[in-house]
């Protein structure tokens, strides 16, 4: 076997190895600032705390077709001008939503800093007065579009759409998928998105992180000049609270026939909230279990009993932090072996990490985990959008800095209890792809 | 109501000079050469080899490179991804037409481990006969997912059309010929072409760059230097002629593909045809893009841009059009080419331009994987990231007249190689009112 792993895992000094400063604008909007002079250029990145938990029943969808709006226009910049601005600076830009919030980030060139500044605040402040129907129809085409390439259209695609509502009672903030049903995106209304953004984009429910070569001081200056005029809003309704949802009393399953090329199993699991002790312990647990061919899944599943394609096992932790967040394990049948036969296998592997894994298996898992660590923060794109979460999500951006150290202390103890605990066979929940073809035999007999 | 936002577009701040990392170089005596560069931004180290491999088989070097890690006579290959994993890292290889390249990055705490796995393949990959099975098949399917896409079929014809019997006229390997492929003979190919002579290793990351040296020239200090090399010719010259159209019956969208003649890296009008390029289709903010994207839709993601290999440079302009626009969407593309050629371009529009090139430039060498890549490829050139200032005075300094110039010499639609992938019963007449067509 490989001799166990004598490497030193980098750990900064103090967490986060650059200098974090921060300050709060009149208005509510937090602003953090990270100097680094390595390369003349700067990443802006704003974090709204708005994501598809805010949405009502009737409304999915809405908060990911509003990022898409944003782009669109707003009093001072004219449709298509945001991105002309950006890219011919020699920047880059996008946007994404998740279950938890919406963020927006662009890096550019040091010198263009104020333009970036400049057209996050016009389209905080000033999107509603530009906002059309023609525009709204346009990008519900879009998003629709999206919706049909990237989850309807594609084998297994929809997978986490199926797998959020078995995962999460109804009414949960989390029952329902980002991207949101055609039936309520057809529905969308203009006025619904005017107030969705008068509500929700406000300078107190947002954070400005900027990384990379610029002051503080210019930052907080800039910040204030672009953003100082916009007004606060007093009562952002929040989320509803999804921390506690019901206890799972029994595994479910869900088998779907579809236009897929093999057999294909996914189990999934509620563990803990992103940021706690016990999902950090979940955190490494997914790496040894699935990163790479060094991996249990793969040395088990691929290499060992050859069951499972080997480029689709895999498993992780989806990092959300305002409720249980979910495990995914998953594998793919190799030619000629059935689902039965790869649920077996995956179940097996799954069941065993109840024992524990071993003292090679953690410290690769650690060392993975510091690389990609380490390589989110190596640019300073990724380093802001860090200071965002964390700022956003846990008050305090410098608390970016606990992530890699609380990994590294994750004990093969704590694997095993969060492995027993969270991983238990009755509270799983098993989603089961079968190739169109194989359904021939039963429809025959 | 209303907030108060700023109503005025702000002024750009100055241009910040471009930062150039110093590298460190030292050619071992097997003929391998050592570039580092130190970028202590995060504690890890990338890593790029690229090895000349031009002429080499297309399947068995295609394969070679997918079962390089896959064992060697003491480890399996779950076991060299364990230790690569234990220095949270990976490695990986890809393959072209000029040469194999090795990447990956992992801590710099275990740059050691990573160059001795490195080495360890390098002299002593086994190709076992069930992993080559494996990667076998896997080729074939992508090869079979590929040849019923447009984007793959097009290019294909184009690059048949550019070179003719040059080895770059075939780039990928048939399926067939995958199948053919005996494990000896990737051990054959391994020995024969898998050597330090010409070969170029970069580190990039929080090194001492010399003693990053010495860990590269114990661990690689012995790969055999024998082997063979293979020169490529020069590439010929385009031959404009009529526009190659190939057929794809009931095709609802037209690939459209043009190569236009263009200059190397060292070349002194590098930098003001990056320029014309721009102008052109280089970016979304460009004429082309403007023109056939913004003002009439004919397309959803055109691209023009240059492409440079060891044998040679080429400038590919590429567009997906909608099949009852191909007519319209080429005409507008010899009117937006020739325009550009026979007229100055406006100060304004060069400024963004150049704007452009220069931003990219800064942005690609701010991570150390994009500077890893950036010394990987300049060095394939026989550049060193030096040659960048020299590169961005001369995008600074470019002129209307000289950029003009430029795209006179090298934009002039009528020297344009043209091929069109399309449902022929709808387009051929159209593409006929606007040039010569010939059938492929």
């Amino acid at each position: 076997m490989v001799a166990r792993s004598d490497t030193v895992v980098p750990m900064p000094p103090n967490g986060f190895p650059w200098p974090i400063e921060t300050a709060r604008l009149d208005n509510g909007l937090r602003v953090v600032v990270s100097e680094d002079r390595t390369a003349p250029v700067v990443a802006v990145n704003l974090w709204y705390d708005v994501g598809s938990r805010h949405e009502p029943d009737g409304q999915t969808g809405f908060a990911h077709l509003f990022e898409h709006l944003m782009f669109e226009g707003s009093v001072h910049v004219p449709k298509t001008e945001h991105m002309r601005l950006i890219q011919g600076s020699g920047g880059s830009l996008n946007a994404t939503t998740n279950p938890d919030r919406t963020n927006y980030f662009e890096t550019v060139p040091a010198e263009h800093l104020e333009l970036a500044l400049w057209l996050e605040a016009d389209r905080m402040g000033g999107l509603v007065p530009a906002l059309t129907q023609e525009t709204l129809d346009n990008q519900r085409e879009v998003v629709k579009n999206e919706r049909r390439q990237r989850y309807e259209n594609v084998p297994y695609g929809d997978a986490w759409l199926r797998l959020l509502p078995l995962l999460y009672p109804p009414g949960h903030p989390y029952h329902h998928a980002t991207i949101g049903s055609m039936a309520d995106l057809n529905a969308a209304a203009l006025e619904t998105f005017q107030a969705f953004h008068s509500t929700y984009y406000a300078p107190n429910n947002a954070v400005l992180s900027v990384v990379g070569d610029a002051t503080a001081a210019d930052v907080f200056a800039l910040a204030d000049k672009y953003f100082g005029g916009l007004a606060p809003r007093a009562d952002i309704p929040p989320a509803p609270d999804g921390t506690r949802p019901a206890p799972v009393t029994a595994a479910v399953r869900e088998t779907v026939t579809a236009d897929v090329p093999a057999p294909r199993i996914y189990l999934a699991h509620r563990t803990y909230p992103f940021g706690s002790r016990e999902y950090d312990a979940v955190t490494v647990l997914a790496t040894a279990l699935g990163n790479g061919r060094g991996s249990r899944l793969y040395q088990r599943l691929a290499d060992g009993a050859r069951l499972a394609q080997p480029d689709y096992v895999s498993a992780y932790g989806v990092d959300l932090a305002h409720a249980p967040a979910p495990l995914i394990v998953s594998a793919t049948a190799r030619d000629g072996i059935d689902a039965a036969a790869l649920e077996a296998g995956l179940v097996e592997v799954v069941d065993e990490l109840a024992a524990g894994i071993t003292a090679d298996e953690l410290d690769r898992a650690k060392a993975l985990l510091a690389t990609a660590w380490w390589r989110q923060v190596s640019t300073v794109a990724g380093r802001a959008d860090s200071l965002s979460r964390y700022a956003t999500q846990f008050g305090d951006p410098a608390r970016a800095g606990e992530r890699l150290p609380a990994w590294q202390a994750v004990t093969l103890d704590e694997v095993t209890a969060v492995a027993t605990e969270a991983l238990r066979p009755e509270t799983r929940v098993t989603l089961t792809y079968l190739p169109e073809d194989s359904r021939l035999p039963e429809e025959s007999a | 109501m209303t907030a108060q936002t700023v109503k005025k577009l702000p002024d750009l701040g100055p241009t910040k000079k471009l930062k150039l990392p110093k590298e460190t170089e030292r050619k071992l005596p097997n003929g391998l050469t050592v570039l580092a560069i130190r970028r202590p931004a995060v504690p890890l180290v990338e890593v790029r080899l690229r090895v000349p491999f031009g002429r080499a088989n297309l399947a068995r070097a295609a394969l070679l490179s997918q079962t390089l890690f896959s064992g060697t006579a003491e480890k399996s290959t779950v076991e060299i991804a364990a230790e690569l994993q234990s220095v949270g890292g990976g490695l990986s290889a890809g393959v072209d037409p000029d040469r194999l390249m090795i990447s990956g990055n992992g801590l710099v705490s275990g740059l050691d481990r990573l160059l001795e796995v490195l080495a360890e393949v390098l002299t002593g990959a086994a190709f076992p006969a069930d992993e080559v099975s494996t990667e076998r098949s896997r080729l074939i399917d992508r090869i079979q997912v590929a040849q019923s896409q447009p984007s793959h079929l097009a290019r294909v014809a184009l690059l048949k059309r550019m070179y003719g019997k040059h080895p770059y006229a075939v780039q990928t390997p048939e399926a067939d010929q995958v199948r053919a492929v005996r494990p000896a003979q990737i051990r054959a190919l391994h020995g024969e072409r898998l050597h330090p002579a010409g070969a170029t290793l970069v580190l990039v990351g929080d090194i001492n760059p010399e003693r990053a040296i010495d860990a590269a020239e114990k661990a690689l200090g012995t790969w055999n230097g024998g082997g063979k090399q293979a020169d490529l010719p020069p590439v010929p010259e385009l031959v404009p002629g009529p526009l190659t159209l190939v057929d794809r019956p009931s095709a609802v969208q037209s690939s459209l593909r043009m190569a236009l003649p263009a200059v190397r890296r060292t070349h002194e009008d590098h930098a003001v045809l990056q320029l014309a390029n721009l102008l052109f289709g280089g970016y979304f903010s460009s004429r082309w893009v403007e023109n056939i994207r913004e003002d009439k839709g004919y397309t959803y993601g055109p691209s023009s841009g240059i492409e440079h290999s060891e044998a040679g440079s080429a400038l590919i302009v590429a567009a997906e059009v909608a099949t009852e626009v191909t007519g319209p969407a080429l005409l507008e593309t010899f009117y937006e080419l020739g325009r550009l050629a026979s007229l100055p371009p406006k100060d304004e529009e060069l400024e963004q331009a150049r704007q452009y090139a220069l931003g990219t430039l800064q942005l690609g060498m701010s991570t150390q994987s994009g500077l890893a890549s950036l010394a990987s490829t300049y060095a394939g050139s026989g550049l060193r990231l030096d040659y960048l200032a020299e590169h961005a005075a001369r995008l600074a300094k470019a002129t209307r007249d000289d950029v003009a110039a430029a795209a006179a010499r090298y934009l002039a639609p009528s020297q344009a190689v043209t091929v069109l992938l399309g449902d022929a019963s709808k387009v051929e007449q159209p593409l006929r009112a606007l040039t010569a067509v010939e059938r492929a």
